[in-house]
């Protein structure tokens, strides 16, 4: 009896802990919605110790470089609407595309109207800044990384 | 395969009992990956990210990750408390129970899944919570059963082991014996059911979506039906040698 009752105790306070955490700590889903402009894109990560100088590459040439296969190489602004639209505002042109939170809440997924999807893992979302990281195949292989401050 | 318990296990016993679950924990597993992005039967994994998450102080997911560690033990834990309570009973459905209960997990999951998952993170983690809860269920009975030579989702044991015995199988005293040849091909069958399981789970999920943990469950029943259609046979050909003595 003594021993249920501590069994009980104890599964009872690691699951109240649990949800006490979940409910107190905002939802990634949360955290990410709103404005966000785009601040850099640099080479986190080579595949080549001979391409090593793409690491000190301007942000607007590794964009170049590695972003313009990708949907949201034209987008300056992200608007992450509670609905699950996306908003990518480049300039004049704003495109609407899906978004959703997967994994433990670390994996950015955009889907667009054709059925392309991109997948972007989310290293860092805290205070106001936001990075994304993504294999980059174009040109050069590597670990791309995208840095965001909120508006 | 569920019918008898720990020492009184066969080899042949094992292999199939090992092969089958393998099979359908590889195919839950990589599901669980191309759908949720995240793994449901690597505890080893979920231990070094929510290492990680700590590091970094990413308090809602360490709830997460410490969420999900804890459904894979508490699913090995209700397994034990189900077999050691009913074992006596009966060895056959105290055997099942959890493998019952873990098909109602992946139903569930396949079934949410298909009609009404709208793709948000707390759905997510609550799909992945039962799969993990699955594992559990399933990797508890099956190394409970079989005084731990079957773990069916525990892979890193198992290659560790097979580099162990593949190792001592250069000297002809250990290839020659039959305990470690039949635990080499245990757990060589285990490996390989638990990658076709994985590798065939991630086409067939690319035609049919949430539907695959339907095929996955029907595996599942077939680790169920097997025994009860022996043991069905068996009393069907006791019952029928007792009519002919009572007739003599």
């Amino acid at each position: 009896m003594k021993f249920t009752i501590i069994y009980i105790g104890v599964f009872a306070l690691v699951i109240f802990s649990f949800l006490f955490i979940l409910q107190s700590r905002p939802n990634p889903e949360v955290m990410i919605s709103g404005e966000w402009a785009e601040v850099s894109w640099k080479y986190e990560k080579i595949n080549s110790y001979d391409n090593l100088d793409f690491k000190n590459h301007s942000s607007e040439q590794v964009k170049n470089l590695v972003g313009k296969d990708l949907v949201i190489y034209e987008a300056e602004k992200w608007e992450f609407l509670p609905d699950g639209k996306l908003k990518l505002i480049g300039g004049e042109t704003v495109r609407l595309v899906n978004w959703r939170i997967k994994g433990r809440g670390h994996i950015l997924q955009i889907k667009y109207h054709d059925g392309l999807q991109e997948n972007y893992n989310i290293s860092y979302l805290k205070h106001g800044k936001m990075v994304l990281n993504f294999d980059a195949y174009a040109k050069l292989r590597g670990i791309a990384q995208l840095t965001f401050n909120r508006i | 395969m569920l019918r008898r318990f720990s020492n009184s296990r066969t080899l042949k016993d094992n292999i199939k009992l090992g092969a089958l679950t393998a099979f359908s924990a590889g195919m839950v597993n990589i599901a669980s990956l191309l759908i949720f992005f995240a793994f449901s039967s690597n505890v080893t994994g979920h231990y070094a990210i929510l290492a990680s998450e700590i590091v970094f102080g990413n308090y809602y997911q360490i709830a997460v990750v410490f969420g999900w560690i804890f459904l894979f033990f508490f699913g090995g834990f209700i397994s034990n408390m189900i077999v050691i309570n009913f074992n006596t009973k009966s060895k056959y459905l105290a055997h099942a129970t959890p493998i019952v209960m873990e098909i109602i997990c992946l139903l569930s999951v396949g079934f949410y899944g298909q009609y009404f998952y709208q793709e948000t993170l707390t759905e997510t983690e609550i799909l992945m919570a039962l799969m993990i809860f699955a594992m559990g269920l399933q990797n508890g009975l099956t190394a409970s059963i079989s005084n731990s030579a079957v773990k069916t989702t525990h892979l890193t044991g198992t290659t560790t082991d097979l580099g162990v015995l593949f190792a001592m199988f250069t000297k002809p005293k250990y290839r020659n014996n039959r305990q470690l040849r039949g635990k080499a091909s245990l757990l060589s069958t285990i490996a390989s059911a638990y990658v076709i399981g994985a590798v065939s789970a991630g086409f067939i999920y690319l035609h049919i979506g949430f539907k695959l943990f339907y095929v996955v469950s029907i595996f599942l029943v077939i680790v169920i039906f097997y025994d009860f259609y022996k043991i069905s046979l068996i009393r069907y050909v006791e019952l029928r040698r007792g009519l002919r003595q009572t007739q003599t």
